[in-house]
């Protein structure tokens, strides 16, 4: 999950530019962003099957809470490597060139602490409960494969902060 | 007990030290709720945290619409429904100084209307915006301040999660806090356009100073402000008219503006492709902004520190002013750190009982507490409004956030004092009218 | 010497919270040796209610109240008291669930607990939004707030459907007509304020939900004998007969405010309508066998059940 573009990138207010995002991000953020229009789409058929036929769809809460979901988890990957988490830069706003480089860094290598321990919690979680006959109460789905794929998410998030890292340690101490 | 509140503590600290040290705040508060839970109920307890709250958090259906409002924000913007909107008001009120702050805050409580949620109010509003207000020449300070606080009247109109949930904690009837709100919210949108207004007469705002329009611009623009006006009354029409629930708006208000752009020819599939794009960006910086959140207060739940607060009254029963002040000043401490809606969990449970034995009214304890917590939304370091503005657009600095957000901030204070000193602006509603 | 962790995912004042699980913590802790303490974590602090019995098992909390149907599959057997005619009381559900625990046949879901108590809620009754929707007749082509998954098959066979709806969200729901009614108990109606929005109470009774308080086993087994003897003391079938007996009296009163309210209409089931309700109902049992992996112990857990079902019927 390389790539050249950094957040911090002079963006015009409200024009895209982050579609320049790096072909494994982009497929992530299309398919985290076609799980948020699929759980949109149960979500309306809900209303409109309700209103025109008194009818509803079939356990449409869940579904289309975990199809969020599933989106909120592949987008978290992209947010890992292209470093677009929620920091207060108030040290690096005031004095970048003291800053910027030492702080960016230690934030990097504390994300990375970070995707490492959500990962290993979710791996022990998926191997202490691979057998369990728990489901999900509508769609009565098996939950230690949906287990899985939340791991197998964290795990993209672990390879992506330590792209992450790589960039951060890489880039020069200007900061934009 | 002593142990476990000392811990809290510090881990308060450390997670703020570690936010100034440019730490990601998710990470600063998964951190240390990890780790701090770690040492109070072992390492297997916050490995179960860990992952009970990740799957929590990501699988919430009430905070499932946070990434449809997202969506719905870069749909408007991509079709061009925000900046006709902002053109028109710009035209019909930008000679105005402050004008279209001043509007900014009245689309963020129009918005409010539909939405339950200040994140989300938040994140559509930053949208919609943020781009406007800036290319007609507002400060990024200014913009960004009354867009954090015009968010924070999302859960104080209603519909509003927040209140809800207040409700079948102190078992109060939702009809009379929903009417309680109105007194408090036209004090807080007077106040709000103060705020915009006395520093740009003081000289120490920026807001561009525009000539009027001819008369000719001006009634093009009143029909230009057909499209998005119409789009608005459709979702809220739906929603007052009982045809969906508060929590489905979201998915439909994005179907209803996809639906505006196709028909309209106004969303090539470049568009629709970039506001999918960002939409998933932005929702990956907050959901995880949110199980750092999540995670933190968990500890400070297991820590015992909000329990240990509540101690502090004991003395002051007779008071009830001391004892308002007190719950204000402990909502102000805890809401430098905390989500609004953790921290009216974890806080209702406990003050409600205390509220009631010193006689304060629930109901107006309620919009007092409801107000409060969204004060935390705007206040530094974690003010989770800042936070999504932050997401929707990075390139902002933090220091223009909090310099933007003061006015408000004091705004509300005021606000606060003023619902202390005349109770009746929130009772009387619910109590005389009904 | 330690402080324990009991959770409870309904507010502080909510009925088992403040009725039950705190006066089990205060009798408790008088006896326990010094130092050594219950104490309430109410409001879902700890967790959202689908994963308490998670929280328990890792030690997030030493106790926790637990409803064995929010999580499917974990505690099959203990669903059985979900099937319509075993349980119209809490008292006869609780009976029906200790025997079950005391012949072994719970044994196996509850292994890595420490079973305080198990017991359940009453018969649940339908609260409307309408009048008139008391026939199985009246249920087709309804949306019901459905209490569990086995509760949506249950309005399967009636052929309404059931829908379901984070608790907090019920009220909005009712509201909006999203749904016509809910399926739910008396405290649940008063708690969230149903009867604003749902005057029109149907006495079905015809499915109740298990509830279970467990303990951390390693936490009970590492307390003093003294104090591990105080908690046998409170847990178990006496236990659970206190339990299920403050639960009746208090869906009793709570029913009798309601039912003098003029605003709240009740409906009480006349023998014809019970009779179709059972009629409607007949295949339950086998749906209940056939939804479950061990379908033999299935059989022979619902027989066993349906025998001390009805030797603890209500007057
Ligand atoms: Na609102
Ligand atoms: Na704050």
């Amino acid at each position: 999950m390389g790539g050249t573009m950094s957040p911090r990138d002079k963006t015009p207010p409200g024009k895209t530019t982050r579609s320049k995002a790096p072909r494994v991000s982009t497929v992530f953020l299309a398919a985290a962003a076609g799980c948020f229009m699929l759980g949109a789409g149960v979500t309306v058929a809900d209303v409109v099957l309700r209103a025109v036929a008194g009818r509803n769809v079939p356990a449409a809460i869940e579904t289309t809470s975990l199809l969020i979901g599933l989106g909120a988890l592949l987008s978290i990957p992209v947010s890992y490597a292209m470093r677009t988490h929620v920091t207060a830069r108030l040290l690096s706003e005031m004095a970048p060139g003291r800053f910027a480089r030492p702080l960016g860094r230690f934030g990097a290598l504390m994300q990375l602490l970070f995707a490492g321990v959500l990962c290993a919690i979710m791996a022990v979680n998926l191997w202490q409960k691979w057998a369990s006959p728990e489901r999900t109460p509508d769609l009565n789905l098996p939950m230690p494969p949906l287990w899985a794929v939340v791991a197998l998410t964290f795990l993209a998030a672990l390879v992506a902060a330590l792209a992450g890292l790589v960039l951060e340690w890489r880039r020069h101490g200007h900061d934009g | 007990m002593g142990s476990g509140l000392m811990l809290g503590g510090v881990g308060f600290a450390a997670a703020i030290a570690m936010i100034l040290m440019e730490v990601p705040v998710a990470v600063a508060m998964g951190l240390v709720g990890l780790g701090g839970a770690a040492l109070v109920i072992g390492v297997q307890g916050a490995e179960a945290i860990g992952a009970t709250t990740v799957w929590d958090s990501v699988t919430n259906y009430t905070l499932a619409m946070l990434p449809l409002f997202v969506l719905m924000g870069n749909l408007a913007a991509q079709c061009g429904l925000s900046s006709r909107l902002y053109r028109s008001m710009s035209v019909l009120i930008g000679h105005r100084r402050g004008g279209l702050a001043l509007a900014t805050i009245g689309a963020s409580a129009g918005f409010g209307m539909i939405s339950g949620s200040s994140l989300a109010t938040t994140a559509t509003m930053g949208r919609i915006a943020l781009p406007e207000m800036q290319a007609a020449g507002y400060s990024r300070a200014l913009s960004a301040g009354s867009i954090a606080a015009g968010g924070t009247l999302g859960i104080l109109i209603p519909p509003s999660t927040v209140l809800v949930i207040y409700a079948f904690i102190a078992e109060q009837s939702i009809r009379a806090l929903l009417l309680a709100t109105a007194g408090p919210i036209v004090v807080a949108v007077t106040l709000y356009c103060l705020a915009i207004w006395i520093p740009i007469r003081l000289g120490v705002s920026d807001a561009p100073d525009i000539a009027r329009a001819a008369r000719a611009e001006r009634r093009a623009a009143v029909k230009d402000l057909a499209p998005p006006v119409g789009v608005f009354a459709l979702i809220m029409g739906g929603l007052y008219s009982g045809a969906f629930t508060a929590n489905e708006t979201a998915a439909i208000g994005a179907a209803v503006v996809l639906g505006y752009g196709v028909l309209a020819r106004r969303l090539s599939w470049r568009g629709f492709f970039a506001a999918s794009m960002d939409t998933a960006l932005t929702c990956g910086a907050l959901y995880l902004v949110l199980i750092g959140a999540n995670l933190f207060n968990f500890f400070l739940a297991l820590s015992g520190l909000p329990f240990a607060l509540t101690g502090l009254f004991s003395g002051i029963l007779g008071t009830p002013t001391l004892v308002i002040l007190l719950m204000f000043a402990i909502y102000l401490f805890l809401g430098t750190l905390m989500d609004s809606l953790a921290m009216l969990l974890l806080t209702v449970p406990l003050f409600v009982p205390i509220a009631k034995a010193a006689g304060i009214d629930l109901v107006w304890f309620g919009v007092f507490a409801v107000m409060v917590v969204e004060m935390g939304l705007i206040t530094p370091p974690v003010g989770m409004n800042l936070f999504v503005l932050k997401t929707t657009q990075p390139d902002i600095r933090m220091t223009e956030l909090w310099r933007g957000v003061a006015p408000f901030v004091m705004a509300d204070v005021i606000r606060m004092g003023i619902v202390i000193a005349f109770p009746v602006i929130v009772t009387w509603l619910p109590y005389t009218a009904f | 010497a330690r402080e324990m962790r009991v959770s409870s995912f309904e507010p502080p004042q909510g009925f088992y919270s403040a009725k039950i699980l705190q006066v089990w913590i205060d009798k408790v802790n008088a006896k326990l040796s010094k130092g050594n303490a219950f104490k309430l974590y109410p409001g879902s602090i700890l967790g959202a209610p689908p994963a308490q019995a998670d929280l328990v098992k890792a030690g997030v909390a030493d106790v926790a109240l637990v409803v064995p149907t929010y999580t499917p599959g974990v505690f099959p057997m203990t669903g059985v008291v979900e099937v319509p005619g075993l349980v119209k009381s809490s008292a006869q559900g609780t009976a029906v669930l200790n025997a079950l625990q005391a012949d072994g046949a719970l044994k196996k879901e509850y292994a890595d607990y420490k079973v305080i108590a198990l017991f359940t809620t009453p018969g649940y009754r339908f609260l409307m939004t309408r009048p008139g929707l008391d026939t199985p007749a009246a249920m087709k082509g309804l949306k019901l707030r459905s209490p569990s998954s086995f509760g949506s098959t249950l309005l399967g066979l009636v052929g309404a459907s059931g829908v379901s709806i984070p608790a907090p969200q019920v009220y909005e729901n009712l509201e909006r007509g999203v749904v016509s009614g809910a399926v739910w108990v008396m405290d649940a109606y008063r708690t969230f304020r149903l009867y604003e929005v749902a005057p029109y109470v149907v006495d079905t009774r015809v499915t109740a939900s298990p509830m279970a308080i467990l303990m951390n086993r390693n936490t009970y087994n590492a307390l003093p004998g003294a104090d591990r003897k105080v908690i046998d003391e409170m847990s178990g079938k006496a236990a659970a007969t206190w339990i299920s007996d403050v639960v009746d009296t208090t869906d009793a009163a709570i029913a009798k405010t309601f039912h003098e309210n003029p605003k709240i209409h009740f409906v009480t089931l006349s023998d014809a309508q019970q009779t179709a309700w059972d009629t409607a109902l007949k295949g339950a049992s086998a749906a209940w066998v056939a939804a479950q992996t061990d379908k033999a112990g299935a059989r022979k857990v619902l027989k066993e059940a349906e025998q001390v079902s009805a030797a603890n019927a209500p007057k």
